[in-house]
């Protein structure tokens, strides 16, 4: 048990299936529990984004208090309070939601600090990590929508089941001096407050431009979980091949390729999916930039990302876009984000160039 | 999920700004918390740079440590000295 507790992969799989749950109950608690309970659809709404902000903008300052204070067991916190939210239920929706936000939003900065600080500088953890979360929304959203076969049940036994493994094999920090992540993300000629933007504006344009997709394919209810397994699949690749080719080659190339694929996809599922999983590569690369000019601070990095995440998501609660001019606004979007990802990275990493040389010289 | 604002009835800029009331005070709050995530990020940028330049502290056995033997320099031997020359 010792040896599973402090073996690095192992740790990567709880954190990340504890992901896929804490999303999955999430998202069966707001469209399971608090949609049903609320009493207008404006109620409804509000409460939604209610949840959006609590889970994700308050995940910089979360961050920010777990970097000061590594022996904060965060993550454990975070299943901790879903639990309590998701115990709640129907009793009271109100704090079961603004629970199981706050545990959400623990959560989330419990398992991007590890997957930033664990890794030698590699993406491919962080992807790997946020990947699973897109199929917990997913997969959470057809489950709480089952109607009057929705039993809260199945998301507690999984969230306790998370907490378990969590407590069992995610050893607690002992150290107490600063994070130092070793990330070569971020272009070295630009300060950190550009990088920072640069990523910001980048995550949160690609943000909206993902919510006003056009999919009329998505009909039925086994389809709409496609596009979370498509992101997952994008996410946790992206990781891995920014690694292997460079994050602004991978980044910027994916970005600009997804964009017809999006755009003329509307009928067309697998076309869609291609570029779902091609938008969402950047994920990892845009976390690790932020987190190269931030090396003592991997939670405040996470937390950024899902800031700039959630002010991507509120003009869709206010705005509705209509597909024709969807096309072109997606087009754009997408551009802009990529030129924030072009300015932010480097061509290639130190990194990179260290291991070409040595080639060479093997050679 | 959209806020059904399409659906709003006449009512008068009143009953308009009570309606939108929660969603502005969420977009205010979110607001709040770039402004707060700014300034965490100045601060943590500000440290990042004093760690970076900061020297490093002095060993508390460096008195003990420093002689008996002069410096890295004065060990060297006159044939790694030529060398070194050459």
């Amino acid at each position: 048990m010792q040896r599973l507790r402090n073996n690095n992969k192992v740790t990567l799989a709880v954190y990340t299936l504890s992901h896929f749950i804490v999303d999955f109950c999430c998202f069966c608690m707001l469209f399971g529990v608090f949609l049903p309970a609320a009493p207008s659809l404006l109620a409804a709404s509000e409460g939604f984004l209610l949840y959006n902000v609590l889970a994700f903008g308050l995940q910089p300052l979360v961050g920010s208090v777990a970097d000061a204070n590594r022996r904060i067991p965060i993550a454990a916190i975070g299943v901790s309070l879903l639990l309590a939210g998701l115990l709640l239920g129907g009793a009271a929706p109100y704090a079961a939601l603004i629970a199981c936000a706050l545990g959400n939003a623990c959560f989330h900065v419990g398992g991007g600090i590890d997957s930033l600080a664990n890794t030698n500088g590699k993406a491919a953890r962080s992807g790997v990590f946020v990947s699973s979360g897109a199929l917990g929304v997913s997969l959470g959203t057809l489950f709480g929508n089952l109607g009057a076969r929705f039993s809260l049940a199945l998301p507690i036994a999984l969230a306790a089941t998370a907490l378990l493994s969590l407590a069992l094999f995610v050893p607690t920090s002992k150290h107490s001096e600063p994070y130092r992540v070793n990330f070569d993300f971020a272009r070295a000629a630009r300060s950190a407050g550009e990088v920072v933007a640069l990523c910001a504006v980048s995550i949160a344009v690609r943000s909206f431009a993902g919510f006003i997709v056009p999919m009329s394919w998505k009909a039925t209810a086994g389809l709409a979980v496609l596009p979370g397994a498509a992101s997952a699949l994008g996410k946790a690749s992206g990781g891995v091949l920014a690694d292997k080719f460079g994050a602004r080659r991978v980044g910027v190339a994916s970005l600009l390729l997804s964009v017809p694929l999006l755009v003329f996809g509307q009928n067309a599922a697998l076309v869609s999916l291609l570029g779902l999983a091609l938008f969402n590569m950047t994920m990892p690369i845009t976390l690790c930039a932020v987190a190269s000019k931030l090396p003592r601070n991997p939670g405040l990095a996470f937390g950024i990302t899902t800031l700039a995440l959630l002010v991507g998501t509120v003009p869709v609660f206010f705005v509705t876009v209509g597909a024709s001019l969807a096309k072109w606004l997606i087009a754009a979007l997408v551009a802009l984000s990529a030129a924030c990802l072009f300015a932010a990275t480097p061509a290639r990493s130190s990194r990179q160039l260290e291991m070409d040389i040595k080639k060479e010289k093997s050679r | 999920m959209n806020l059904p604002f399409i659906h709003l009835d006449a009512g008068g800029p009143v009953a308009i700004l009570l309606f939108l009331a929660v969603p502005i005070l969420l977009v205010l709050l979110v607001a709040g918390l770039i402004v707060l995530t700014i300034v965490l990020v100045r601060r943590a940028n500000k440290k990042n740079a004093a760690a970076q330049q900061a020297p490093l502290a002095p060993s508390p056995f460096a008195a003990a440590e420093s002689p008996p033997y002069p410096s890295a320099g004065a060990q060297t031997s006159p044939d790694d000295a030529r060398g070194n020359a050459q």
